[in-house]
């Protein structure tokens, strides 16, 4: 199953260049470059989520910083959710 | 200039109204009842973030008419700061657009395509934003203008018909526990209301500049106004059974029924949520992608709409595990996050900006 992702990946980088790159004419330069450089982010994030899907990512960065403000409200809550954390 | 299209300023109204009603008829009645019980349909009066980001965001244009807040941002605490916040905002409107995007196709699959993939959903919702948004500001613009009547008509074709079902008794006692529990559970709708600062991406882009500030007072008007019939219908047809649902908009369209003639109405209220959520997301990818290329001071901002679109596919992803988990940390850390970064900092922002300019004048 992961291989399948791995090559759907490869095949929408692939793609997206394919569409974009010739509409990009040569004085475009730093557009060039932003363009390959969000794509090689998106691959290498891409391959990490695909290897591994619980990946920690931004949520639990936002989790750890509110946690002091986050638990005051917590305590509001007559029912919660039943959500582990 | 990177943007070349302009808009009006009903448009402006009319983009404000659909980057905060979609979702939020969806998931806030359930959040909002959790705290405030009875009172819910009064939580979303308490819309102070909303007021307090309109404010802001109109002093902001008078002082700098031609800017965004992050361009602000970049001007006044010079290139470091600026490019540091420049990043921020664009990773975090990203983060932002992929938690819209994640309850879209949350919602869709457990509601209706029970057996199709989370991923062909998504990708398919972000793969028409990303052609919308290749388009431009006014392909954008225009689609909220089509698909608004649309969506109100369809959304008053859900509570109508339901009025002679609505039982009274259920909104008493009025504030029996005093005003806090409503005000309590509006915490999490200032997720919402806050999310009218993408109001000064569009402002610079407005043609006529004169009616622009009725204009955002009466959609945030409107905007409380959705919540709290949204509410109040909920909490008349379902009284305390409200918790028990995750969405529980979507049981007062599958009790919609016609004379036993037309049933399975559900169908109405999927349409309600596909045409409002892709204007959402396509406002709110709009708003990333210009971030974006002012970040790295691109003269086109389109070549990376589809690198962008393959990371917001992939921040969707990311966010969460589940949707457990998704609403939790909505009620939690991206309410607060949202606040700092909507609310919070473009305040500080405005008073150095006041400041700036008074040292500028002397």
């Amino acid at each position: 199953m992961k291989w399948m992702m791995y090559i759907l990946l490869l095949l929408t980088i692939f793609g997206i260049t394919a569409y974009e790159w010739p509409r990009m004419n040569a004085n475009m330069k730093q557009e060039k470059r932003a363009f390959v450089g969000f794509l090689m982010v998106g691959a290498i994030l891409g391959g990490l989520l695909i290897n591994n899907s619980n990946l920690p990512g931004p949520t639990q960065l936002f989790h750890t910083v509110y946690k002091p403000i986050a638990s005051i409200v917590e305590n509001w809550e007559t029912e919660g959710c039943g959500c582990p954390q | 200039m990177i943007e070349h299209g302009r808009i009006s300023a009903s448009q402006l109204g009319k983009i404000l109204y659909m980057s905060v009603i979609p979702t939020s008829i969806l998931s806030t009645p359930a959040m909002t009842y959790l705290f405030a019980k009875e009172d819910m349909w009064i939580a979303p009066i308490w819309a102070f973030s909303g007021l307090f980001t309109i404010v802001i965001v109109l002093q902001l244009h008078r002082l700098y008419p031609n800017e965004n807040f992050v361009q602000i941002l970049e001007r006044i605490g010079g290139n470091m700061i600026g490019k540091l916040f420049g990043f921020i905002y664009m990773f975090y409107f990203l983060y932002l657009t992929g938690i819209i995007v994640r309850e879209y196709s949350e919602f869709v699959v457990g509601a209706f395509l029970r057996l199709t993939p989370l991923l062909i959903i998504t990708s398919s919702m972000i793969f028409v934003c990303a052609l919308a948004v290749r388009g431009g500001l006014e392909i954008v613009a225009r689609f909220t203008e089509l698909f608004l009547p649309i969506l109100i008509v369809l959304f008053l074709l859900n509570i109508l018909p339901i009025i002679p079902d609505l039982q009274v008794k259920n909104i008493f006692p009025i504030m029996s526990e005093g005003v806090l529990p409503s005000l309590k559970a509006s915490l999490v709708l200032q997720t919402w209301y806050s999310e009218i600062i993408i109001a000064s991406f569009f402002l610079p882009f407005v043609a006529e500049k004169k009616n622009i500030r009725r204009t955002m007072f009466v959609s945030l008007f409107f905007i409380v106004l959705t919540l709290v019939v949204t509410n109040m219908a909920i909490l008349l047809l379902l009284g305390d059974l409200t918790p028990g649902y995750m969405y529980p908009f979507l049981i007062l369209a599958r009790y919609l029924n016609f004379a036993d003639f037309l049933t399975h109405l559900a169908s109405l209220f999927m349409a309600i949520w596909v045409l409002g959520v892709y204007i959402k997301i396509c406002i709110f990818f709009y708003v990333t992608v210009l971030v974006g290329a002012q970040w790295l001071h691109l003269q086109d901002y389109r070549p990376i709409v589809f690198p962008l679109a393959l990371l917001l596919l992939l921040f969707s992803l990311w966010v969460a595990p589940n949707v457990q988990e998704l609403s939790y940390a909505i009620q939690t850390s991206v309410t607060f996050s949202i606040l700092t970064m909507f609310v919070v900092i473009p305040t500080l922002l405005l008073f150095f900006a006041w400041i700036k300019k008074r040292g500028d004048l002397k």
